[in-house]
């Protein structure tokens, strides 16, 4: 039998501009296409050129969501690499390097191995220095014993339409590969890996699947201004908008961009924001205008560490109390806090929906981690998309005298666009009548305060948002939101079965409203098991513990034992696991 | 010509004398004469003064974050092309809290209407300095008297790729009224910036300064095709302020360019739900 445990990680680095992260997706590609599952992780300062960049993938023969801090092949591109990361490299790990321009000099590792591989040399036969990162991947291939024909597949479909740029990369990967075979063919490597079959896969990271995830559910108006890590949601949609039919617009600023989105989402658009925290922060006011306005919006939050500017190309959970909260005064909001790469492509798709049927922002919580790691995962199912426009009205549903903000038993009032016909109303910003006219009235603010209120009460019972993984006899329950479900479940995977049993893991991933009454059943539920009482553990990526203190301020449970992180690194499943284990 | 059409249930706020009355008068009769469906009408109100003409008008309405209108009204005309977008803001709103996105509306082009209310004075708020006050003014915040010199909003729109740059007075309706029938007619965007008393907050920019100082460029044989001579009009102030159209020019508004705006408006596509097929073939 397979050792399910089966999982080692690659890991290149150099320079900024030297091909670090060209590479690592070509190795992961590759690695998908042999049947292996990957997951992705990158490192980089925010800066263009000359910064340290690394580039891991971590390989496993079973689903992954996460990466490792603990490294098996390292690709040093740089001695900056070497020095950098020698101490993550485990017993037995590879070092590939260029020993004609790395010189070791003294390193306190004797249990790990150096294999040269004169990159520059063979660079300089295949078009210069910038394709020592090809060299190594072929090299890489040699060193892991897979046929490099799979990775010469991946380079073709990359270059594809540019045949000098393929032979060129084709013969730099065939160097790499042959050198590694003829002078280090003693080297054997601790796993065999083996070519395998399996059902298609994708390789996609977050930022891509939540932009899908809106594709597939006919968003076509989509604003944003630049901000890492969400850049890509709007690089991804403006490479895509003209074939879609998406009107893509990089506006002035992020005022100016919850602005436009509210503007064209008011005249009925599926309209959709991107950004990180600092940009949200600007969007705070027209959150609060598109609830009070009943206008469906939907927001993306990739969030890294703030306050302020903070570490920009970093992960994060600080942003949970914040979108919580943002925005004057009182209003119903749904967040929605994707877990891993599926549930970005399918709950980006379900924010349109309710969006429209609660006719109130949506919005979603990635970060850096999550947006930016590539996974493999099953094709997408578009089937399991449905478009449901909520109580959207015809030029011929509308009835006489129209009242757009009209009381009705779950707070949701039938909606009318600007341009039909008899459904003239007035979309007002300040608090107002049942038919939009600005308002001071007592009655009528009670009314309308409460109206909106209801909208949150029926999308609690639309909503689940607590999944329980594991046994629900566990001694000790973990409790995370959003990215950390990768790396909780893989370290639960990576412990023994003896010791992993003792542990389940209650992942939410709805915010708000709060599944208080799933949370309540499933933290209290083991109190008297074996006479012990159920032990709760928080895992946040933050260092608040913001997650533990708004279930304690929603369901009166109180998480006490906490493993939190801000460093801006996310959570490592090996170290995750050492933790665990700490806790017995 | 019936205007009545028009008014709602909701009277008008403002103080009697208000130079607002005027303005929201001319923008019906407009919107009449021009016959666009009340329907096919979406004006985005800022906040103030201005804005609170707001539940006074008979069409589809939308009011905004103060400073915010002229986004949101980009947003609307991108997704819903059909639709006849007016902006309503006051100068406060669109010139101190809005400013940034004032430029950005003029280099966007795309083909709303943005009517100013230019009173020099914040009303709502009960009288302060405005960013088109003049240095000295004293108000409110201002006890002793705008140190800033003041913004002017046309030598701005003339500089930033303003296609349709003008300036009303609400002492000469006939010629406001042309001007907004005018601007909603442009394609592109279009600017009316209206001198309009405050009588309450604003003792200096009255009716009786303005009244023998303006007169119609129109009148003095002024090409407003010629870029040059239209900014150095916009700069005229003093004994002597220009009204009428400065400059026009043919540029293409904005959705000229854009693949996604050809054919039908982009709400009135049906929605379906996208194939995957293509999109994820680049992550298999």
């Amino acid at each position: 039998m397979k050792n399910t445990n089966f999982r080692f990680t690659w890991k290149i680095g150099g320079e900024a501009g030297f091909g670090i992260k060209s590479a690592g997706l070509s190795f992961a590609k590759a690695l998908m296409r042999a049947g292996y599952e990957t997951f992705d992780y990158s490192e980089y300062p925010s800066l263009i050129r000359g910064g340290h960049n690394t580039y891991q993938v971590t390989v496993s023969e079973e689903p992954i969501k996460s990466t490792d801090s603990a490294i098996d092949i390292l690709v040093a591109l740089n001695k900056t690499t070497i020095d950098k990361h020698v101490a993550e490299l485990v017993k037995g790990a590879v070092v590939l390097y260029d020993g004609s321009e790395i010189k070791l000099g003294k390193i306190a590792r004797q249990d790990i191995q150096f294999l040269s591989v004169p990159f520059k040399e063979m660079a300089a036969q295949t078009g210069g220095d910038i394709m020592r990162n090809t060299v190594a991947m072929g090299a890489t291939m040699a060193v892991i014993n897979l046929p490099l024909k799979i990775l010469a597949q991946v380079t073709e479909e990359i270059f594809a339409g540019k045949p000098q740029v393929i032979e060129n990369n084709l013969k730099a990967i065939e160097l790499g590969y042959e050198y590694v075979k003829k002078h280090h063919n003693e080297f054997v490597f601790k796993h065999e890996l083996v070519v395998e079959k399996k059902p298609q896969r994708m390789l996609i990271p977050g930022n891509e699947a939540l932009s899908m995830g809106a594709l597939a559910a006919g968003l076509n108006f989509f604003a944003a201004y630049p901000m890492t890590p969400a850049t890509s949601v709007l690089t991804y949609l403006a490479a895509k908008g003209v074939e879609q039919g998406v009107v893509v617009k990089h506006a002035e600023d992020e005022i100016s961009v919850i602005n436009m989105a509210l503007g064209a989402a008011h005249v009925g658009a599926r309209a959709m924001v991107a950004t990180s925290g600092g940009g949200f922060a600007l969007m705070s006011e027209g959150l609060g205008l598109a609830a009070v306005s009943e206008t469906p919006l939907v927001l993306i939050n990739v969030q890294r560490p703030g306050s302020a500017t903070g570490m920009p190309t970093w992960t994060d959970q600080g942003d949970l109390r914040f979108v919580l909260h943002a925005g004057q005064g009182e209003f119903p909001r749904i967040i929605l806090a994707p877990g891993d790469v599926d549930e970005c492509f399918y709950m980006a798709a379900q924010a349109f929906n309710l969006a429209e049927k609660y006719q109130t922002p949506v919005i979603i919580l990635s970060d850096k981690f999550l947006a930016e790691g590539s996974a493999t995962v099953p094709v997408f199912d578009e089937k399991a998309v449905e478009i449901d426009r909520g109580k959207l009205l015809t030029e011929k549903t509308i009835p006489a005298s129209y009242r757009r903000y009209r009381l009705t038993a779950d707070g949701v009032s039938p909606r009318a666009l600007p341009g039909m016909k008899g459904g003239i109303y007035h979309a007002d910003s300040y608090e107002h009548s049942e038919y939009g006219f600005s308002s001071e009235d007592m009655g009528e603010r009670i009314e309308q305060v409460n109206k909106r209120a209801k909208k949150l009460e029926a999308a609690r019972q639309d909503l689940d948002g607590a999944t329980l993984y594991g046994s629900s006899k566990a001694l000790i329950t973990l409790v995370g939101w959003g990215s950390v479900k990768g790396p909780i479940i893989d370290a639960l995977n990576i412990l023994p079965e003896k010791i992993s049993a003792k542990f389940n893991f209650l992942h939410v991933n709805v915010i708000w409203p709060l599944p208080s009454q799933a949370i309540k059943k499933y933290l209290n539920s083991k109190k008297k098991l074996l006479g012990k009482s159920q032990r709760l553990v928080l895992v946040e990526n933050n260092s608040e513990a913001q997650l533990a203190a708004l279930i304690r301020q929603e369901t009166g449970v109180d998480i006490t034992e906490r493993i939190l992180r801000y460093d801006g690194r996310p959570f490592f499943a090996n170290e995750l696991a050492e933790d665990f284990k700490n806790l017995l | 010509m019936s205007i009545e059409k028009y008014n709602t249930s909701c009277p008008p706020t403002w103080c009697p004398g208000c130079g607002n009355f005027s303005i929201w008068n001319e923008i019906k009769k407009a919107l009449d004469e021009l016959g666009i469906p009340q329907h096919k009408t979406l004006i985005v109100y800022g906040i103030g003064c201005s804005g609170n003409m707001y539940n006074t008008i008979n069409t589809y309405a939308w009011h905004s974050l103060h400073g915010r209108s002229l986004p949101t009204a980009v947003g609307a005309k991108l997704a819903n092309k059909d639709l006849t977008v007016i902006v309503v803001a006051g100068d406060g709103d669109g010139l101190g809290e809005g400013m940034g996105h004032f430029i950005h509306a003029l280099r966007g082009n795309v083909d709303i209407t943005y009517l100013i209310h230019e009173n020099k004075v914040y009303g709502l708020t009960t009288g302060q300095t405005a960013p088109t006050s003049a240095k000295g003014f004293v108000s409110r915040s201002t006890p002793e008297g705008v140190i800033e010199v003041p913004v002017n909003p046309l030598s701005l729109a003339i500089a930033s790729g303003g296609g349709f740059v003008s300036r009303g007075y609400v002492g000469k309706p006939q010629q406001l009224s042309s001007l907004i029938k005018q601007a909603i007619t442009h394609k592109g965007f279009s600017l009316v910036d209206i001198l309009q008393p405050c009588v309450t907050f604003n003792k200096v920019d009255t009716y009786q300064y303005y009244q023998d100082k303006v007169y119609d460029l129109a009148e003095s044989g002024h090409d407003v095709t010629d870029y040059n001579n239209a900014f150095i009009k916009s700069r005229e102030w003093g004994e002597k302020i220009p009204t009428g159209v400065f400059y026009q020019d043919v540029r293409e508004d904005y959705a000229a360019d854009v693949v996604q705006e050809k054919g039908k408006a982009l709400v009135s596509r049906p929605m379906v739900k996208r194939k995957l097929k293509t999109l994820v073939k680049e992550f298999i």
